[in-house]
């Protein structure tokens, strides 16, 4: 099948064209999928480097994993989600504290520049802040407000009840608005 | 309001986020993914026998399932044909008889084609 005949294809059929050897289906395999979790990567990881080693083994992972892949058992996506975070969670642990110094610090002059410097301002303050809270946390925060995922899908990917999920992701964003609270007019914000 | 107000600006920022283009795989990444799949897909068509005979027998299987509608659907075609037994054992020759009533199980008079099909005794009749 042509590579531009599948944009419509489910993820999990391309999973069995891939098995079978369809160069086409590796090619939109990998240009669908390894955005996603190089962005889940780099904003649990917040470093550019590490969160291409892992989206590369997480991919490599999927790949092997489709000759054995069951259609219509679980969601691609899900299990994606759930190898990418499992890899950063081991890295985070690994060298805790390093991908803290990696992170950058927002600009200053954030307030003076133009909309899309501030944006990446606040891209960077957001980073910083999600990087200060408990892996757990982080994870479902990122998952469900920046990823869009759905609570039971996030129960799903972490294993866990969607009553724990909705615990995580509430602490996590008083938490996050703690961090942020002395950023607020730098980055922007005022209360009116 | 203070909560308001900074739930409003989590979401701005999660919505900066998002559209942070520093997020988007370079293309060195992507060409790296690439050459992993192309050289998975290698090694899977080094051994092709093991991984075809494993996806026919599940395919085959799997597709039967599916076209009679699952262990459920097998479940119920299994109890009718034990339901079915039950009752040609029970009702013994009471449901032996044709459409015409005719008992055809012989055991109070013979049955002739004839009974059946009038055509057949015309035939007869015919060679007679």
């Amino acid at each position: 099948m042509p590579y531009d005949q599948q944009e419509d294809t489910p993820d999990d059929a391309l999973l069995v064209l891939f098995a079978n050897g369809d160069g086409a289906a590796a090619r939109t395999l990998t240009v669908r999928l390894t955005p996603r979790v190089f962005a889940q990567a780099f904003r649990m990881l917040g470093d550019r480097a590490e969160a291409e080693d892992v989206a590369q083994e997480a991919m490599i992972r999927l790949f092997k994993q489709a000759p054995e892949w069951r259609q219509g058992e679980a969601k691609v996506t899900t299990w994606l989600y759930r190898v990418t975070a499992n890899l950063c969670t081991d890295r985070l642990r690994k060298a805790k504290g390093v991908a803290l110094d990696a992170i950058p610090e927002p600009e200053d002059d954030a307030k003076s520049a133009a909309q899309t410097l501030q944006d990446r301002a606040r891209a960077d303050a957001l980073q910083a802040a999600l990087a200060t809270l408990p892996d757990r946390q982080r994870e479902a925060v990122v998952l469900r407000h920046i990823d869009g995922l759905s609570n039971p899908e996030i129960a799903d990917v972490m294993d866990i009840s969607v009553e724990a999920v909705e615990s995580l992701t509430a602490r996590g964003k008083r938490a996050l608005t703690t961090a942020l609270a002395d950023q607020r007019e730098a980055l922007g914000y005022t209360d009116g | 309001m203070a909560d308001k107000f900074d739930d409003d600006m989590l979401d701005d920022l999660f919505a900066a986020a998002k559209s942070d283009a520093r997020q988007a795989p370079s293309p060195d990444l992507l060409a790296r993914v690439l050459a992993d799949a192309e050289a998975v897909q290698a090694e899977l068509a080094a051994t092709p026998a093991a991984a075809s005979v494993a996806v026919q027998k599940t395919g085959l299987w799997q597709a039967f399932l599916a076209a009679v509608g699952g262990w459920g659907a097998l479940g119920g075609v299994a109890m009718a044909g034990v339901a079915g037994v039950w009752i040609g054992v029970s009702s013994g020759t009471a449901l032996m008889t044709n459409t015409l009533g005719l008992d055809l199980y012989g055991e109070t008079a013979q049955t002739y084609l004839s009974d059946l099909d009038v055509s057949y005794a015309l035939e007869l009749g015919a060679e007679e």
